[in-house]
């Protein structure tokens, strides 16, 4: 796993993307690293971004324990890992 | 030699195959765990299609050559960024997504309803409602603008599942010739590959909007086109410039504003002998197998009149429903016929409807079923 900031993806998202839930990345913004994450496994760009360029509305990203979903611009450094999620809700 | 069936659910995708006779079938584990599968298709040089969606991470496509290996494509139809979403489509959708998706949104693909291999051109319909091509087998696609601006574009109106592109068919003989239809805005005819396009629904008594369920034409004959209307079961014998109603034979219920016909959304023409079927509904309310009997019905005879076909189906009462994209045909001789249920089973007769089995599973609800010679 090459990249200093690891992105780990949901089984669900992985199992449809070559199987890897832990990528490493590169990138000193949480966008920055998104962008090198859609770079180096480029089918997840369809579900991470919608037609606009925006985050998917449902898409949830946490790095290390901050949820962080609006915030791209947030500085991101060597040792980090984003969690990306989706909301899953009901009973 | 024989048939894959590719069976796609709200909760992943089934292949099931046999060997020519169809009398036993290999069912494997549910694959795409998770997604819904919400259609499939194979092109002339056997590679095999899925669409997948999920509510939180959108559409995709994945390919295989071998069945075995699947690899997700890295582009799927998309709407241009400035696109404006239809503020009906855009409510429907958003009673099932989180708050804040509405009627100001952007357009978006939501789901891929059929994928449709025309030679050497894959075509996608989705919703909301648009067409699209791929002549590098999935690798780019292209927005068809002639239809997805059309003129017409702002009249189009959603119908009970949202604004959606479902049907695609194309005559081989002739590539120049393609149909669509569209909930709720009816057929549309292309005569020269895709640059214009006509209405086709002259006959369909349904007012401003023909809400069209499902289309099928025979290949030899491919002016003959059968067309499930939410109010009934029509024909056309000329490519669509006509309809007519052919009902004689098929259950008639009654719809919510006290209209009668035969309601439905799938239909199937068996590609050597013509003949062509149809899974009815108990009417708009229900949408479930009239008096709780799951009958597929046949016509041999262009349409004049159908006939009942239940041997091997269960004799218990069975209410389920058979989706638009849930019925299917394989392309050998004597035919089989597939039908998958909102329950999850799957049906299968190997002699053209005659009899049918049910196959050993038991599956999330059934959005779209495919039968493939392998």
């Amino acid at each position: 796993m090459s990249g200093a900031v690891t992105v780990r993806l949901p089984r669900i998202l992985a199992d449809l993307a070559g199987g890897e839930m832990r990528i490493g990345v590169d990138g000193d913004t949480l966008g920055a690293a998104l962008d090198d994450l859609v770079r180096k496994r480029p089918a997840l760009g369809l579900h991470l971004v919608d037609e606009s360029g925006a985050l998917r509305r449902h898409v949830l990203c946490f790095c290390n324990d901050e949820f962080t979903r609006t915030r791209l611009d947030r500085p991101v450094h060597a040792g980090d890992t984003i969690t990306i999620l989706h909301s899953v809700s009901g009973g | 030699m024989g048939v894959m069936l590719v069976v796609g659910t709200d909760k992943g995708g089934m292949l099931l195959r046999a060997d020519d006779a169809r009398e036993r079938w290999l069912v494997g584990d549910l694959g795409f765990r998770g997604w819904r599968v919400t259609a499939a298709a194979r092109d002339p040089g056997g590679r095999t299609y899925l669409a997948v969606a999920l509510e939180s991470f959108g559409n995709a496509i994945l390919a295989s050559d071998d069945l075995e290996s699947w690899e997700q494509l890295e582009a799927a139809p998309r709407w241009a960024p400035g696109d404006r979403g239809h503020p009906d489509h855009n409510r429907m959708i958003a009673s099932t997504t989180p708050p804040g998706t509405g009627a100001d949104e952007p357009r978006h693909v939501d789901q891929i309803w059929t994928l449709h291999s025309a030679g050497k051109t894959l075509y996608a319909g989705v919703s909301e409602a648009g067409l699209f091509r791929s002549d590098d087998r999935g690798k780019s696609w292209q927005s068809v603008e002639s239809l997805n601006e059309h003129e017409t574009r702002p009249e189009w109106i959603p119908g009970f599942g949202g604004l959606a592109l479902h049907c695609v068919l194309s005559d081989a003989n002739d590539p120049q010739r393609l149909w669509v239809g569209i909930s709720s805005y009816g057929v549309f005819r292309s005569d020269d590959g895709g640059r214009t396009w006509a209405r086709k629904n002259d006959g369909v008594d349904e007012g401003e909007t023909f809400c069209v369920h499902g289309l099928a034409h025979d290949p030899r004959n491919p002016e003959r086109i059968f067309r499930q209307e939410h109010r009934g079961m029509f024909r056309s014998v000329d490519a669509g410039d006509h309809w007519e109603l052919i009902e004689d034979g098929l259950p008639v219920s009654e719809l919510s504003d006290g209209g009668r016909c035969s309601f439905g959304f799938a239909v199937q023409v068996d590609p050597l002998t013509g003949y062509a079927y149809s899974f009815p509904l108990a009417g708009d309310d229900f949408r479930y197998s009239p008096e709780g009997r799951l009958r597929v019905f046949r016509t041999r005879d262009g349409g004049e009149r159908w006939e009942s076909l239940d041997r091997g189906m269960p004799a218990e009462p069975s209410y389920t429903s058979v989706l638009r994209g849930a019925m299917s045909i394989d392309r050998m001789d004597p035919c089989g016929v597939y039908v998958g249920t909102t329950s999850g089973q799957v049906f299968a007769s190997r002699d053209r409807g005659d009899s049918w089995q049910e196959l050993p599973c038991t599956l999330p609800k059934i959005l779209c079923v495919e039968a493939f010679q392998v």
